[in-house]
């Protein structure tokens, strides 16, 4: 870990960190990082990847059209919306 | 009025008009008032509207209405959403978001009568081991208030343990119900992964996931088990009651125990571990010795899958359509890096950079899918070892409360966990129990079950605590 890979980490992150906060995040990440690496130490062959506790299939559903627009619901607590849309700063610049 | 009753016993007390329901919640109400300002164990609690919904139901039980919760007080850790109430997660990201629906383990409970009476204080975003991430402030453990209560679930723990309300919900995704309840001495139960519904729990890492309860007893989890459990269509992975099979209750039970786990434990909390095996076995249970899996490979599987789960589950938190905003910003990318920096916590951006790492394209293979493949080795581990017992015993937390002082660095605090993470890769259930005090803090041990072994090991708790009497020990707050 390092301050070049923590940027690039934090623009994935939608994250800004100030100098301080990216000194300390490098030392913490480091120790987390130093601490799981200990999983390459194990030889895993012949394991599948456990993604779900629970060997369970996808829910399926009838294929029936039913109203779920909950507009006021939904936007009952938004922080700016105009109609039925939430305003944002202009994502196409002039 | 004693504070510290089980649900049996106000069941009986509101039954027979001992008390009424506006009564009782003006009594919890009061010790609230009194000594919530030294655990901060609430976040928000609304006297007016909880004291409106008790002479409501008063006159229902009048009309002969009653249910199995009807009149009891239930407090809600704060990633429960309640329509309506605020649900921050205790982030100052969620600070203001008010909840649209109820979660369905909300709903289960007011169907059964119980009274809303507030959110409880949590970890920001249930990531933590003490509660002391969360926005409105550390949560101070009731047997020693300069002590931590555990996380994430610590405001529901100490809540309970300070007689503040009889149960309260919380949410399990590495031993956040288990550790806290060890450390505030109560009763702390995490269901199979899928018997309780997800729907409305604000997401940390959904594969890990599980609500659950906080109780003083292991009768009354068993009561909170029965009227929360239930298939709800609206989670993708609560378990339909055609593969939801319940491992029969029998006795003697044989019971799997490593010797190993306890290597380096303070011989206090060694000792009492042990007394507990010796009480099961007078119970009549046959101890094995069985092998565990590795802690520390466990623990690092845990924490590369969940924060790589947390990095995704909170990407959605984004300033556009709930919680704070940014303001003065002139972009969009602006606005979803000022909104996340100024929303989360230090400990919830170190998860998400973590978790980002270990999927970037360079390290996904390295870390999730290596980490994947070492869950599948613990989970038939255990599949292997629920073959030859029917539980397993082993320590809730490695240590009593720790000092808010103290000084930790990250993987100091992951390490709290090593006892409880196993269960959650593997979605089994556990419940934690007091078995004694050291140096007059609690602790606890955890009964672990096979998948679907829940009224297993909520029968061999309640037996337990028929033999033991920690679980009515309280703290002199």
């Amino acid at each position: 870990m390092n301050s070049k890979i923590l940027k690039e980490l934090c623009a994935r992150c939608a994250l800004a960190l100030n100098d301080t906060e990216n000194e300390r995040m490098v030392a913490d990440l480091t120790l987390i990082l130093d601490y799981v690496d200990q999983i390459h130490a194990v030889t895993t062959d012949g394991f599948e990847p456990l993604i779900h506790p629970l060997n369970i299939g996808n829910v399926r559903e009838l294929d029936e059209p039913e109203t779920t627009r909950h507009q006021d619901l939904i936007q009952m607590k938004s922080i700016e919306t105009v109609e039925d849309f939430y305003v944002v700063p202009k994502v196409i610049k002039p | 009025m004693d504070p510290y009753q089980s649900l049996k016993q106000l069941r009986q007390l509101l039954d027979s008009k001992q008390i009424s329901v506006t009564e009782l919640c003006q009594y919890f109400l009061d010790r609230i008032a009194q000594f919530d300002q030294r655990t901060n164990s609430f976040v928000s609690v609304e006297p007016e509207q909880v004291l409106a919904e008790a002479r409501s139901t008063d006159k229902t039980i009048d009309q002969g209405v009653n249910g199995q919760l009807t009149g009891i007080p239930v407090a809600h850790k704060d990633n429960f959403c309640v329509r309506g109430k605020r649900t921050s997660c205790c982030s100052n990201l969620l600070r203001t978001f008010i909840a649209p629906y109820d979660a369905t383990i909300v709903k289960n409970i007011a169907k059964a009568g119980g009274i809303y009476f507030g959110k409880t204080n949590m970890d920001e975003f249930a990531m933590g081991t003490s509660n002391q991430t969360s926005v409105w402030g550390p949560v101070r453990n009731p047997w020693d208030l300069s002590r931590v209560p555990g996380g994430s679930s610590g405001g529901s723990a100490a809540a309970v343990a300070a007689g503040l309300v009889p149960v309260a919900t919380g949410s399990d995704t590495g031993g956040s119900i288990r550790q806290p309840a060890s450390f505030c001495g109560v009763t702390g139960f995490k269901p199979t992964y899928g018997r309780l519904s997800r729907y409305g729990m604000i997401a940390f890492a959904s594969s890990l996931d599980q609500a659950g309860t906080l109780t003083r007893t292991a009768q009354d989890a068993t009561t909170m088990f029965q009227i929360l459990q239930s298939h709800d269509s609206q989670d993708a992975t609560s378990v339909p009651s055609s593969i939801n099979k319940k491992v029969q209750i029998k006795h003697p039970l044989t019971i799997g125990y490593s010797a190993s786990l306890l290597n380096g434990l303070d011989s206090d909390i060694v000792a009492r571990i042990e007394a507990s095996r010796n009480t099961l076995e007078q119970l009549g249970s046959k101890f094995v010795d069985v092998e565990v899996f590795d802690q520390d490979l466990a623990l690092s599987s845990y924490y590369i899958i969940s924060c790589a789960e947390a990095s995704s589950n909170l990407a959605r938190f984004d300033g556009v359509r709930y919680g704070s905003r940014a303001k003065s910003v002139s972009s969009i990318q602006d606005l979803y890096e000022d909104t996340r920096s100024h929303g989360f916590g230090a400990e919830v951006k170190r998860r998400l950079l973590a978790g980002t790492y270990f999927l970037s394209n360079n390290s996904s293979e390295n870390y999730v899918q290596k980490a994947q493949k070492i869950r599948r080795m613990v989970y038939e581990l255990y599949n292997e070892l629920f073959q030859k017992v029917d539980v397993v015993l082993a320590p809730s937390s490695p240590s009593t409360a720790f000092r808010l002082d103290e000084e930790h660095d990250s993987t100091d605090m992951y390490r709290q966990d090593r006892f409880t993470v196993p269960v959650n890769l593997c979605g089994l259930p556990a419940i934690s129990v007091p078995c004694g005090l050291v140096n007059g803090l609690p602790i606890g041990v955890q009964f672990i079950g096979p998948q679907f072994g829940d009224e297993l090991i909520l029968d061999l708790a309640e037996r337990f605590q028929k033999e033991t009497s920690w679980h009515l020990q309280r703290p002199k707050i």
